[in-house]
C-alpha cells in the first residue's frame, strides 16, 4: 500500500507541474486586443491619417507648433500673452512638441503596415497608401526639424538595436526618397486589389490616392529650388505629369467626428474654437487668438473676399469686413515691456457684449466661429496649392502641363476662395466677389510680380496648415513679413527656421542625436536652418 | 503494513526523496550530494513534531521537547520550525504589538518593528497605499514588495493606481484589508533563502502573517476590542505673513487684478486697508493665519472588533467581526470596513485532519483626495492663498445650485480648484469586497509521513470613481475621468508530502510538493465627459465616452522539495530546491529552477556557560527567480474612438519581447543571533548582500523608433546591508519590569548596469517640471534628478538678459528619495498592571523634492522671499561672459529660483515619536473574574511629532507615490497627529 502512495504521490507532483504547461501561450495572449492576424491594418491607416491631423491629447502638437508658433510667426493669428511664436519666445516643450508626439502616434502606424504589407500581392494598395503616408508624415517633420531619423524609423517592434535608438538621416537625402517612394507608390497604388477600407481622406478611391500623391511631389519638388534646381524642376515636372489635384474635390480632407471628443474632432478647431476656445469667442473672459493685423490689412487692402469668412469682431461679432482690425504682433498685456495699449491706432478697451468682461484687446478681430466646427475636416493639401506651384513653374519657365501662370494663378485664388465653404457651407464666397477680386487692381495677375503675387495667395491659401504657410515661407521669403523684436525672444528678432528636437533625445538616444546637431549651423536652436533652406 | 521503525521503508522513502531533488533540480546541485545525504540517514526514531499550530495540540508530547525559551516561528509554506533552526534571517511581531496605537493600513503599524523592513507610506489620506521593502529594492520596474500571505493565501497587495505628474489619487492596496485584532502574528521573512519555498512570489522576501485559531479542549471565550482615536491636521507650512496678494508689490485694485493674482504673494506690505478680492468683495488687507488646520477637520477612527473562540478535543474554532469607522481629516472624506473572519480545523479521525479558513472584508472610502496636480486636489488649492485670503472667504466654493452650479474661482486659473468647492462636490470613491480562505485536508499515513493537499483563493472586487463634479470651472459638464472595475483572484493548489524523523541525534524533516497558481483579473476602465443631465455621471448620458476591457492571466505551476537536517540539536542544515514554470515568458524561457541552502550552528553548546544561552552562527545562500507581467512577448492591437464609424487603430507604446527569461536574484547571507545572561538580553545580527540580474525592465528608447519603452532584461542591481536587533529585559523584579530594543538596518543599494549605452532610466516627473526620479547607473535607486545653477567654469552665475538666474539644461543627482539608514528603539516599561510603551522611529540619507516649496518660492508666499524684497542685487556674467551686477524685481528674481530645483531639495531625514501607549490591566477579584478574564484600558497617541527634521514646510513622510516616486513632494494630505483610547476585554 505504501508504494501505492508513494508511486501516487510522484505522479501527483509530476501531473501538476507538466499538464499544466500546454496552453501557456493561449494564456498570455491578450485576449481583449488583436494579433497581428486577427487586425485590420487598415486601422492604422485611420490612425496615422487621424493624429496627422492633430494629435487626440488635446491638439498636442497641433497647438503648439502649428498655432503657438507657426500661425504667430507667419503673421495670421497674434497674441498679446503667453503664445510664445507671437514674439519667437523659447519654449522648448512646445517647440519639440511635434517630434515627441509624431514619431510615436503618426509615422509608427505607417511603417507598422509597410513592415506588415510589403511583398504581400493582396495588400498592395494598403501598402501603396502607407507609403504615401509615410512621406507625408516624414516631409512635414523633417520640414519642421531639419534632419531627422527617416530610414529605420518607427521600426522598433523589430527590436534591433538600430530600430530602438535610429540614426539621424540627411535631410539631402531623405528628400530623394521621399520623391522616389511617391513616384513608386503612386503607379503601383492602382494596381493593387484590395479595398482601403479605413480611408478618411478618399474612402478608398485610389484614383485620388495617386493625385495626392503626385500633389506632394509637387510640394516637396518645389521645396528644393534654393538648393537642387535641376531636381527641383525634374521632380515638379513628373508630378504634373503624373496627375496632381485638379479641382477642390480632390483636396486631401481628413474627416473629423464630433462625438468622440478630443479624440476625433478636428484638433484645431477645438483649440481654437471649442473646448480650449482660444478665440474665446463661447467663454467669459478668453483672450488667446486674435487675428494679425499683417493678415488683416493685407485682406482688407485688397477687398479680399475671404476676410468677411474668416474675420469677427472679438467684442460684438461683427463681421463687416470693414470694420475689421488687427491685432499687431509682438506686443503684451502689460504696462512696461511692450504694452498692447500703446500700439498706433489701438482702438482702445472694450467690454465683451455677451457677458460683460472688459479687456484691452475685444476690438480687434478673431477668426469666425463658422470655421471651427468640431466635424470639420482637417485640410492637409489642397488644389489651391497645387494650381499656386503649377503657376510659379510657368513663371521659371518650367513645363507644368501647358498652363499659363495666369490660368493657374487665377485656378489657385479661386480654389482658395471656394475652399471654405468645405469647413462650413456658409462659409461660401460668391463668384463675382472672386471675378471682381482677380480683376480688380490690387492683387489681379501681373507677370512682373508673378512670384509674390503667387507666395503672396500661397500664404492665405494655407490658413488653418501653418506649418504649411511658415515651409513656403521658409522656401520664398514671401510675403516680406516685418520681424518683432521682443524683449527676451530667442532669435535675435528674427522669424525662426526650425523648431528645436526635444531634449529627451539627447539622454534617450545620445550618439545619433549629437550627431545630428553637429550638422546645425547654429546647434539645435531655431536659428539653424534646414538643409532646402539655405 | 509496516511497522514505523522499518528499516528498508526509510531508506527507500529517503532515496526517493533524494531523487525528487535531483529530478526537480534538473541537474542544478550534483547527484553525489543528495546520495550522501541519504547514507548518513541512520534510522533511528524519534520524531520531534513541527506541525501546524492547530495540530499541535493534539501532539503536545513530542512537541514538549522544544524548550520553553525556543521560539517556534513560521516559515514559508506555514512550516512552523524552532527559531534555532534557522539558517537565515526572520523576525516576528506578535499581534498585540498591532492593535494599540493602529493604522488603518497593516504596512504603517509595522514602522520601526522589524530591522529592515522599510515601510513609506503616501500622503493620501485613510485608505491610500503603502510601500513595504525588506533589504532594499531588488527591481527597477516590477515592485520591490514582499510576498503578503495570511494563513498560507498568497495575498494581492498591488496598488490599482496612484497619483503621477498629472494628478489621480491613490486607490489603496490590499495590506489595508487585514484586521490587526485577528492577528497572531507576523513573520518577516529577510533573505531569499528564507523565502525560497515560495518561489519567485517571495523574490523580495515575504510577510507571513497568522491568524488567531481556536484553542483545543476550550470553552467559548470572546474577546472584545474597541479603539477610538482622533485625528488632528497638522501644519508644517511656515509662510511670511508680511506682504499680502498681488503682483509688483501692488495689492488688486479690481476684481480681475484680484483673480489674476489669486495665488500670488507679492503683492503690498500688509496694512489692514480694505482690498478687493476674487468675488469683488473687500476685506481687510492683513494677515490670515491657520489657513490648513482651519481648512482640514480633526478625524476620527473608531475600530471595534469582537471575536469568539475555542474548541473540542477534535476541533477548535474562531470566529470574529471587525469595524472600521473613520473620518478622514479631508473634510467629507470616509473609510469604512467590516470585516468577519473564520477559522476552523477539524481531525475527522485520528490520520485525517482538515480546516477551513475564510475572510470576508469589505472596505469603502468616499471623498477621496485628489493628489499632485491642481484640479480638483483641495491640498494644493489651500496651500495657495495669499497671507491675506483667509480659507474662510472661499466658502461654499460654488455657486447656484442644480444644473446652474458653478465653481467660484479663487484665480484666473481654471485648473486651480476652489477647495470648498473640491470638498463640498466631491464624488470620488471606491468600495472593495474581498474573500480570502483555504482548506486543506492532511492525511498522516504514518507517523512520520504525511501528506497534504490545500487549495486556498483570493478574490476581490473593486471599484473606484474618480469624478471631475458638474459645475467644476475646466468643465463645467464633468467628467468621470476614470471608473475601475476590477475582479482578482489568485487560486493555488497544493499538494506536498513531508517525511520526518530522527535518528539518533540527527533529525531529518523532508517536505516535497507541487503547486499550481492561476491568477487572473478583469479590468474595466471607463471614461467619459460633458454629462446631459446635472450630477448623473452615467456614461450613457455623456457626450464623450470611451471603455476598456483588460483580462490579464497567468499561471505558474512549481515543484520544491526542502530538507532541513538537524544534528544534536545544534548544527542545523536545509536546502531546498523550487523550480517554476512561468505562463508570462515565451516558452524556451519559461523554466527557472532555484536552490537555497543554509546553515545553523549554535555555538553556545561549545561554550557551555549558562550565560550564553544561545550564541547562533548562520550562513545561507539561495537564488530566485523572477517572471514578466502578462502580455509582454507580442504587439497587442487595439482601437481607438472611430471616426463616424470608421474604426482607429491603436498599437501599444511599449515593444514586447519574445526572448524574455526570468530574472534571478542571488542572495548570501551571514549573520549571527545570541541571547545570553538567561536569554534577558539578545542581539541579532545580519549581513547579507544579493545581486538582481537580467530585471525586467521597460527600458527607454529613441521615441523615433515609434516607441517609448522596450521591455528588455537588462538592468542589474545590488543591495548590500546590515541589520541589528539588540532586545533586554533591563529591569525585571517581577512587578517591575523594563524592556527596551534597537533596531537598525543599512542598506547600499547601487544599480549596476542597464542597457548597454544606457546610464538613466527615469520613472516619473515632479508636477512642476523641475524634478524627477531616475535610476542612474553607479547610483542607488531612485534618485531624485534636479536643475543645478547655471555657472560658468569660475563658478559665477551665468544671468540671463533681465539678470535672473538661470538653470542649467542637464540634471543633477540630489539623492536618493529611500534612506538607506533606517532604525527604532522600543520601550516598554511596566509595573504592576500599569505598562508604558513608546516607539522612536528615524530614517537618514534620503531626500526629498518639495513642489510645495518651489511654488511658495514663485509665488512670494516662503520666508525666504521676504529678504530684498523691494529688489535683489544679483552678480554673476552674462552669456558673453562678462560680469553683470544688477538689481532685479524681487518677484522675478524668486521667479527663477523656483525653477533652481536643487535649491527645493531636502535632506528628508527624521526622527520621530511614533507612538506611545499606556495600559493598565484592570485587576478583577471574586465575582467579577468568573466573568471578565481580563480587561485592559490604554492610552495611545501616534505620529506625535518629529523629533528631528531638516524639511521646512513640508513633513520628510510627504511622498505623494512611494511605489512609483519616492522622493517627491507634491499637494498630499497633510500627516494628522492621532490620540484616543482602547479598551480590551476577555470573557
Amino acid at each position: 500500500m505504501n508504494k501505492y502512495i508513494k508511486n501516487s504521490v510522484f505522479l501527483i507532483f509530476l501531473g501538476i507541474a507538466m499538464s499544466c504547461n500546454k496552453n501557456f501561450q493561449e494564456l498570455n495572449t491578450d485576449a481583449n486586443s488583436a494579433t497581428l492576424s486577427s487586425y485590420n491594418q487598415n486601422s492604422s491607416l485611420s490612425k496615422a491619417q487621424l493624429e496627422y491631423a492633430g494629435n487626440s491629447d488635446f491638439s498636442y502638437e497641433t497647438w503648439r507648433v502649428n498655432i503657438i508658433y507657426s500661425s504667430l510667426m507667419m503673421q495670421h493669428l497674434a497674441n498679446n500673452s503667453w503664445y510664445s511664436g507671437d514674439k519667437y519666445i523659447e519654449n522648448l516643450g512646445w517647440q519639440s512638441s511635434y517630434f515627441d508626439v509624431a514619431f510615436r502616434d503618426q509615422l509608427k502606424y505607417a511603417t507598422d503596415i509597410i513592415i506588415n504589407t510589403k511583398g504581400k500581392p493582396n495588400l498592395v494598395t494598403l501598402y501603396n497608401a502607407a507609403r504615401i503616408m509615410r512621406v507625408l508624415i516624414a516631409h512635414r517633420l523633417t520640414d519642421i526639424y531639419g534632419d531627422i531619423p527617416y530610414s529605420d524609423a518607427g521600426f522598433g517592434s523589430l527590436g534591433d538595436a538600430k530600430y530602438l535608438n535610429p540614426k539621424y538621416d540627411n535631410q539631402a537625402e531623405i528628400y530623394p526618397d521621399m520623391l522616389k517612394q511617391l513616384d513608386s507608390a503612386q503607379t503601383e497604388i492602382t494596381t493593387g486589389t484590395d479595398k482601403l477600407t479605413n480611408d478618411l481622406i478618399y474612402k478608398g478611391d485610389v484614383s485620388l490616392w495617386k493625385k495626392f500623391a503626385n500633389s506632394l511631389m509637387l510640394r516637396l519638388a518645389m521645396r528644393l529650388v534654393k538648393v537642387d534646381v535641376a531636381n527641383a524642376q525634374k521632380w515638379a515636372e513628373k508630378a504634373v505629369a503624373n496627375g496632381a489635384f485638379s479641382s477642390n474635390d480632390d483636396n486631401a480632407l481628413i474627416k473629423h467626428d464630433a462625438s468622440g471628443g478630443r479624440a476625433t474632432v478636428n484638433r484645431i478647431n477645438n483649440i481654437l474654437g471649442n473646448e480650449w476656445d482660444a478665440t474665446g469667442m463661447k467663454t467669459k473672459g478668453k483672450q488667446d487668438i486674435l487675428l494679425s493685423q499683417t493678415f488683416v490689412d493685407f485682406l482688407k487692402n485688397n477687398n479680399d473676399p475671404r476676410l468677411g469668412i474668416i474675420a469677427v469682431l472679438r467684442n460684438n461679432n461683427d463681421k463687416t469686413p470693414a470694420n475689421q482690425i488687427g491685432m499687431p504682433n509682438g506686443y503684451d498685456n502689460g504696462t512696461t515691456i511692450k504694452p498692447i495699449t500703446g500700439a498706433p491706432n489701438y482702438p482702445g478697451e472694450a467690454d465683451d457684449t455677451r457677458n460683460g468682461t472688459t479687456d484691452k484687446v475685444y476690438k480687434y478681430s478673431t477668426i469666425n466661429s463658422d470655421l471651427l466646427g468640431l466635424s470639420a475636416p482637417t485640410c492637409v493639401i489642397s488644389y489651391a496649392e497645387v494650381a499656386l506651384l503649377k503657376a510659379e513653374m510657368a513663371v521659371k519657365g518650367w513645363n507644368n502641363g501647358g498652363v499659363s501662370a495666369q490660368v493657374a494663378y487665377d485656378n489657385g485664388v479661386k480654389a482658395s476662395m471656394k475652399q471654405f465653404a468645405q469647413y462650413n457651407s456658409a462659409s461660401t464666397v460668391a463668384d463675382a466677389d472672386i471675378t471682381t477680386y482677380l480683376t480688380a487692381s490690387g492683387k489681379k495677375w501681373d507677370a512682373a510680380n508673378g512670384l509674390t503675387l503667387i507666395n503672396e495667395q500661397y500664404w492665405v491659401a494655407t490658413f488653418f496648415n501653418w506649418y504649411e504657410t511658415w515651409a513656403n515661407w521658409r522656401r520664398t521669403g514671401i510675403p516680406a513679413l516685418t520681424p518683432v523684436n521682443y524683449t527676451g525672444n530667442a532669435t535675435g528678432g528674427t522669424i525662426p527656421r526650425r523648431m528645436t528636437y526635444p531634449a529627451t533625445e539627447a539622454s534617450d538616444n545620445k550618439a545619433n542625436f549629437n550627431t545630428a546637431v553637429s550638422r546645425l549651423s547654429n546647434g539645435n536652436t531655431m536659428t539653424s536652418r534646414v538643409w532646402w533652406d539655405k | 503494513m509496516k511497522t514505523i521503525a522499518n528499516k528498508p521503508l526509510t531508506k527507500r522513502l529517503l532515496k526517493k526523496a533524494a531523487m525528487l531533488w535531483i529530478l526537480t533540480s534538473f541537474g542544478y546541485l550534483s547527484a553525489e550530494s543528495n546520495a550522501g545525504v541519504s547514507k548518513k540517514m541512520i534510522p533511528t526514531f524519534n520524531l520531534q513534531e513541527q506541525m501546524a499550530a492547530s495540530l499541535s495540540s493534539s501532539k503536545d508530547s513530542t512537541a514538549a521537547q522544544v524548550k520553553t525559551e525556543e521560539e517556534v516561528v513560521v516559515t514559508a509554506l506555514g512550516i512552523e520550525k524552532n527559531r534555532k533552526a534557522l539558517g537565515y534571517s526572520t523576525t516576528s511581531v506578535k499581534g498585540d504589538e498591532l492593535t494599540l496605537a493602529r493604522e488603518v493600513n497593516l504596512s504603517s503599524v509595522l514602522v520601526g518593528k522589524v530591522a529592515g523592513l522599510n515601510v513609506d507610506a503616501n500622503a493620501t489620506g485613510v485608505g491610500g497605499s503603502t510601500k513595504i521593502t525588506i533589504r532594499g529594492n531588488n527591481s527597477l520596474t516590477l515592485g520591490s514588495q514582499p510576498l503578503v500571505v495570511v494563513n498560507g493565501i498568497p495575498f494581492d497587495n498591488t496598488n490599482p493606481g496612484g497619483a503621477g505628474k498629472w494628478g489621480g489619487i491613490d486607490l489603496g492596496d490590499g495590506m489595508s484589508s487585514i484586521n490587526p485584532d485577528d492577528i497572531e502574528s507576523v513573520n518577516v521573512l529577510k533573505g531569499a533563502a528564507a523565502a525560497a519555498l515560495y518561489g519567485q512570489r517571495a523574490r523580495n522576501g515575504a510577510l507571513v502573517i497568522t491568524t488567531k485559531a481556536g484553542k483545543r479542549n476550550r470553552p467559548v471565550s470572546v474577546d472584545i476590542n474597541s479603539n477610538t482615536t482622533f485625528d488632528a491636521p497638522i501644519d508644517f507650512t511656515d509662510y511670511q505673513f508680511e506682504y499680502g496678494q498681488g503682483t509688483a508689490g501692488q495689492k488688486p485694485t479690481t476684481k480681475a487684478d484680484a483673480l489674476a493674482t489669486g495665488a500670488s504673494g507679492w503683492g503690498a506690505k500688509l496694512d489692514g486697508s480694505p482690498v478687493i478680492i476674487f468675488d469683488g468683495s473687500t476685506k481687510p488687507y492683513s494677515a490670515q493665519k491657520n489657513n490648513i488646520t482651519n481648512f482640514y477637520n480633526v478625524g476620527s477612527t473608531l475600530s471595534n472588533s469582537v471575536s469568539a473562540y475555542g474548541g473540542s478535543q477534535n476541533a477548535d474554532y474562531f470566529f470574529s467581526y471587525g469595524n472600521v469607522t473613520n473620518k478622514g481629516i479631508l473634510p467629507n472624506s470616509t473609510y469604512d470596513r467590516n470585516s468577519v473572519a473564520l477559522n476552523v480545523n477539524l481531525d475527522i479521525n485520528s490520520k485525517i485532519s482538515s480546516g477551513v479558513n475564510i475572510n470576508y472584508v469589505n472596505e469603502s472610502r468616499g471623498g477621496i483626495s485628489q493628489l499632485s496636480d491642481a484640479p480638483n486636489n483641495a491640498n494644493f488649492g489651500i496651500r495657495t492663498l495669499p497671507a491675506n485670503i483667509s480659507q474662510e472667504y472661499l466658502k461654499p466654493g460654488y455657486t447656484g445650485e442644480g444644473s446652474t452650479l458653478l465653481e467660484s474661482q479663487f484665480s484666473d486659473n481654471p485648473y486651480r480648484t476652489n477647495p470648498y468647492f473640491v470638498i463640498n462636490r466631491n464624488k470620488n470613491t471606491s468600495q472593495k469586497n474581498r474573500v480570502f480562505g483555504a482548506a486543506f485536508v492532511k492525511y498522516q499515513v504514518l507517523p512520520e509521513f504525511s501528506v497534504k493537499g490545500r487549495v486556498t483563493n483570493d478574490f476581490y472586487a473593486f471599484e473606484a470613481y474618480n469624478i471631475y463634479p458638474a459645475g467644476i470651472t475646466f468643465r463645467p459638464l464633468g467628467a468621470l475621468d476614470n471608473y475601475n472595475n476590477t475582479k482578482f483572484s489568485e487560486i493555488n493548489a497544493e499538494f506536498t508530502a513531508n517525511y520526518k524523523k530522527k535518528f539518533d541525534k540527527i533529525g531529518v524533516d523532508v517536505i516535497a510538493g507541487a503547486n499550481t497558481l492561476y491568477r487572473n483579473s478583469n479590468i474595466w476602465n471607463i471614461n467619459a465627459g460633458d454629462f446631459s443631465f446635472f450630477d448623473v455621471y452615467n456614461p450613457a448620458t455623456a457626450a464623450t465616452q470611451r471603455s476598456n476591457l483588460s483580462q490579464p492571466k497567468s499561471r505558474i505551476n512549481s515543484l520544491f522539495a526542502s530538507a532541513d537536517i538537524n544534528y544534536d540539536n545544534f548544527l542545523f542544515l536545509t536546502i531546498s530546491n523550487r523550480s517554476d514554470w512561468s505562463s508570462t515568458l515565451p516558452k524556451e524561457n519559461n523554466f527557472f529552477n532555484y536552490p537555497a541552502v543554509s546553515l545553523g550552528f549554535d555555538a553556545a553548546k561549545l561554550i557551555n556557560s549558562s550565560m550564553v544561552n544561545l550564541l547562533k552562527l548562520r550562513a545561507a545562500y539561495a537564488t530566485v527567480g523572477g517572471e514578466a507581467a502578462p502580455f509582454q512577448t507580442q504587439l497587442a492591437y487595439s482601437l481607438g474612438a472611430p471616426v463616424s464609424g470608421t474604426s482607429i487603430g491603436a498599437i501599444p507604446s511599449t515593444i514586447p519581447n519574445i526572448n524574455l527569461k526570468p530574472l534571478t536574484i542571488s542572495e548570501m547571507e551571514l549573520g549571527f543571533e545570541t541571547k545570553l545572561f538567561n536569554n534577558r538580553l539578545n542581539v541579532d545580527f545580519a549581513w547579507y548582500s544579493k545581486t538582481t540580474k537580467d530585471d525586467i525592465v521597460n527600458s527607454t528608447v529613441s521615441q523615433t523608433s515609434g516607441y517609448s519603452a522596450a521591455v528588455q532584461n537588462i538592468a542589474e542591481i545590488k543591495n548590500q546591508g546590515v541589520e541589528l536587533l539588540i532586545n533586554g529585559d533591563v529591569i525585571n523584579t517581577g512587578k517591575f519590569k523594563w524592556n527596551t530594543g534597537v533596531n537598525l538596518a543599512y542598506n547600499i543599494n547601487e544599480v549596476v548596469a542597464l542597457a548597454p549605452g544606457q546610464t538613466t532610466l527615469r520613472a516619473g516627473e515632479a508636477r512642476t517640471g523641475r524634478a524627477f526620479v531616475e535610476n542612474v547607473v553607479g547610483k542607488s535607486i531612485n534618485q531624485i534628478a534636479v536643475f543645478d545653477y547655471k555657472k560658468d567654469k569660475n563658478g559665477k552665475l551665468i544671468l540671463k538678459d533681465d539678470g535672473t538666474p538661470q538653470a542649467i539644461d542637464t540634471v543633477t543627482y540630489a539623492g536618493s528619495g529611500i534612506h538607506p539608514f533606517t532604525g527604532a528603539w522600543n520601550n516598554s516599561v511596566s509595573y504592576a498592571g500599569l505598562t508604558l510603551s513608546f516607539l522612536i522611529d528615524w530614517k537618514f540619507g534620503g531626500y526629498i523634492y518639495s513642489s510645495t516649496d518651489s511654488r511658495a518660492i514663485a509665488a512670494g508666499f516662503h520666508k525666504n522671499t521676504l529678504t530684498s524684497r523691494g529688489g535683489v542685487n544679483v552678480l554673476g556674467v552674462d552669456d558673453k561672459g562678462n560680469a553683470v551686477s544688477k538689481q532685479v524685481r524681487a518677484q522675478d528674481y524668486y521667479d527663477a529660483i523656483a525653477n533652481i530645483s536643487s535649491l527645493q531639495v531636502y535632506d528628508a531625514s527624521f526622527i520621530k515619536l511614533r507612538s506611545v501607549t499606556l495600559s493598565y490591566n484592570i485587576p478583577f477579584s471574586g465575582a467579577a473574574k468568573k466573568y471578565i478574564k481580563s480587561a485592559t484600558v490604554s492610552f495611545v497617541a501616534r505620529n506625535l511629532f518629529y523629533i528631528l527634521r531638516k524639511t521646512e514646510n513640508i513633513e520628510p513622510e510627504a511622498n505623494y507615490n512611494t511605489l512609483t516616486v519616492q522622493g517627491l513632494e507634491g499637494a498630499g494630505l497633510p500627516t494628522s497627529r492621532s490620540f484616543g483610547f482602547n479598551i480590551a476585554l476577555k470573557f
